[in-house]
């Protein structure tokens, strides 16, 4: 009977070990799991999602969703026109999992490369999307 | 004009020195020939002409051009053969530096030779040189005769067969003027008793003129000269030439000619200067020539490890004011300006360009410089780790969606100023035509770095390879689901 609850005992140790190699309580991660520039946005979806987008199309669109999130805080998106910081815009996080997006509006001078940056309010980047705006 | 001898150039100097030099030459070599005559024409020409310039007569300084000209290549064809000679001449230092002072064969020597040659064969003879006082009242009969001195001459006439034989000569310069002239005789008692009538119609004229008389005795075959009344004998040929040449004066006459030759050429000297040097002045009369070159800027003694980012100006307009001959011969490589960046310190750098800056060829002013102020950034230079993007351009087709854009490499190492490259984050490439995808594809294309001063790190690729992936719309409400890239 002892011997049988020491394996039982030894058993549950190793497994423990194996998911939690210091044995620590794990804290929630505020993660980005998806972040996408699109043509639109439906149903807080990002649709027709595009590294190329036509001006004709008249908006375009930043899409980011997040997990992990512990408590309400707010994200970045911060859009560049030739490394050109043109708008910021703050985006609320609402846990446990979070989708927001931010849009601009496309007129004929927005022609060229563009990027987004995803970042945090200590600064932290998750992510640079890329994208140019043709005709 | 006092202006322009002022800004005389060590390149002048030389310039009309050695023009001059040329002129002279010409003057001494071709002395004597007809071509100096048409030289000194052309030289004439040559001056009507600047004048004609100089006042302003067009068609006139056109036309005495053309003739110039004409007559310069006429000179070549009509003396062809006396300028042959004189370059055909194989002796170089008489065609560059030496003078051709003419010798003549002196009459002496031919008398000498020939009332020598009398003594020994005992022929008699008789040969009056007269002085400065005439003759002709003195001597009682003379057949003209007029010919040139000679040995032939001579011999001829003393010849016992010639019907001349008989009485004097007369010698003038180097010509036989009478024969068989007949002297009065000396009534000197104290002549020797061997005297016959050649040695006292000798001594009878010398003793009434300043005439000089050589014998030669048929008898004893002696060489006598008598002069002033007195008879001497001489036995050397040597001292019978010099008392010659004393009498006729040639000795001087030789010494003068000398001089006056040597006088002749430094005056033909300092003319061929002055009228160098008066040519000269005509062209570059007038220091008033203004010229404007564009010439780059060379930076010197950079310190380490800064870079120049950006300057305001890559040229510096220079104004140069000069004579007009020498301004434009001026090629813009002569002209430099050098700024000297060895207190530069990081960031911007003013400097004012001065005539310090600027090298200039001699002969030259300078006049302005545009512009009067530089500015130099200059910044340590760096280097940054950047990420890649394509810039596309074109119409993209309505109906796809580019889901991936990857590029190869997607970073790349760039060195550049540090203040420049703070605010780069991106390095783009060419533009690219996005009507170029259909399809999924691999494009090429070059990386393109902005500012100029920006680089890539050595070994770093200059293009970048695209690969880029696409979708219908209609595929993608189906279902599709989109990769994210780079």
């Amino acid at each position: 009977m002892f011997r049988s609850m020491a394996k039982v005992g030894i058993s549950f140790v190793i497994f423990s070990l194996f998911i939690n190699p210091l044995g620590l309580a794990q804290e929630e991660k505020l993660t980005l799991v998806k972040a996408e520039i699109c043509e639109d946005l439906r149903q807080n979806q990002c649709v027709f999602p595009s590294r190329i987008v036509s001006v004709s199309v008249g908006k375009v669109y930043c899409y980011s969703s997040f997990i992990g999130i512990p408590k309400i805080i707010n994200i970045y998106h911060k859009w560049y026109q030739r490394d050109q910081l043109i708008a910021t815009f703050v985006l609320k996080l609402r846990p446990p999992s979070y989708a927001t997006a931010s849009s601009i509006q496309l007129r004929d001078s927005d022609k060229g490369p563009w990027k987004v940056e995803i970042v945090d309010q200590a600064g932290r980047v998750y992510s640079t999307l890329r994208f140019s705006v043709v005709d | 004009m006092y202006s322009q001898i002022y800004q005389l150039r060590w390149q002048d100097v030389i310039d009309i020195l050695f023009v001059s030099y040329l002129l002279f030459r010409f003057y001494v070599i071709f002395k004597g020939t007809h071509v100096l005559r048409v030289l000194i024409a052309i030289a004439l020409l040559f001056f009507l002409q600047r004048i004609a310039v100089l006042l302003g007569l067009v068609v006139t300084s056109w036309a005495i051009q053309g003739i110039t000209a004409a007559s310069a290549l006429l000179i070549i064809v009509l003396f062809t053969r006396e300028i042959r000679s004189v370059f055909q001449t194989r002796n170089l230092g008489l065609l560059l530096w030496g003078f051709h002072f003419k010798q003549k064969e002196t009459p002496c020597d031919i008398v000498a030779d020939v009332v020598f040659d009398f003594a020994k064969e005992r022929t008699g003879a008789l040969i009056i040189f007269p002085g400065k006082e005439d003759i002709r009242g003195v001597i009682q009969k003379s057949i003209k005769w007029d010919g040139k001195l000679s040995r032939e001459m001579l011999h001829t006439i003393f010849e016992k067969n010639s019907p001349v034989h008989d009485g004097a000569v007369i010698v003038q310069g180097d010509r036989i003027t009478d024969v068989s002239v007949i002297l009065p005789l000396s009534t000197n008692p104290n002549l020797p008793n061997y005297f016959g009538t050649r040695h006292r119609a000798a001594v009878g004229l010398t003793e009434v003129t300043d005439a000089l008389v050589v014998v030669v005795s048929e008898e004893r075959g002696v060489v006598s000269i008598s002069k002033a009344g007195e008879i001497t004998p001489v036995s050397q040929k040597d001292v019978f030439v010099q008392i010659l040449r004393k009498h006729l004066g040639l000795m001087e006459q030789e010494k003068e000619g000398l001089r006056k030759a040597r006088l002749e050429f430094a005056l033909v000297g300092l003319v061929s200067l002055g009228l160098i040097t008066g040519t000269w002045i005509s062209f570059t009369k007038g220091y008033d020539t203004v010229l404007a070159y564009n010439v780059p800027i060379e930076y010197t003694n950079r310190p380490p490890g800064l870079e120049i980012m950006e300057t305001s100006a890559s040229f510096v307009k220079v104004e140069l004011v000069g004579a007009g001959p020498v301004i434009r011969f001026i090629k813009p490589d002569q002209i430099s300006i050098r700024v000297d960046l060895s207190n530069a310190v990081s960031g911007k750098n003013t400097y004012t360009i001065t005539k310090d800056n600027i090298t200039l060829p001699p002969g030259v002013t300078l006049s302005k410089v545009t512009p009067q102020f530089l500015d130099v950034f200059l910044d340590e230079v760096v280097e940054k780790f950047l990420p890649v993007q394509v810039d596309w351009v074109g119409t993209i087709s309505k109906e796809l969606l580019v889901t991936k854009v990857d590029l190869d490499p997607s970073r790349v190492r760039v060195l550049g100023g540090k203040k420049v490259l703070e605010g780069i984050e991106t390095v783009y490439t060419e533009k690219v035509q996005v009507e170029m995808i259909n399809s999924d594809t691999i494009i090429t294309s070059r990386l393109v770095l902005t500012p100029a001063s920006l680089k890539l790190v050595p070994g770093q690729r200059e293009k970048v390879n695209i690969e880029v992936k696409v979708i219908s719309k209609e595929d993608w409400k189906e279902g599709v689901d989109t990769e994210e890239g780079g």
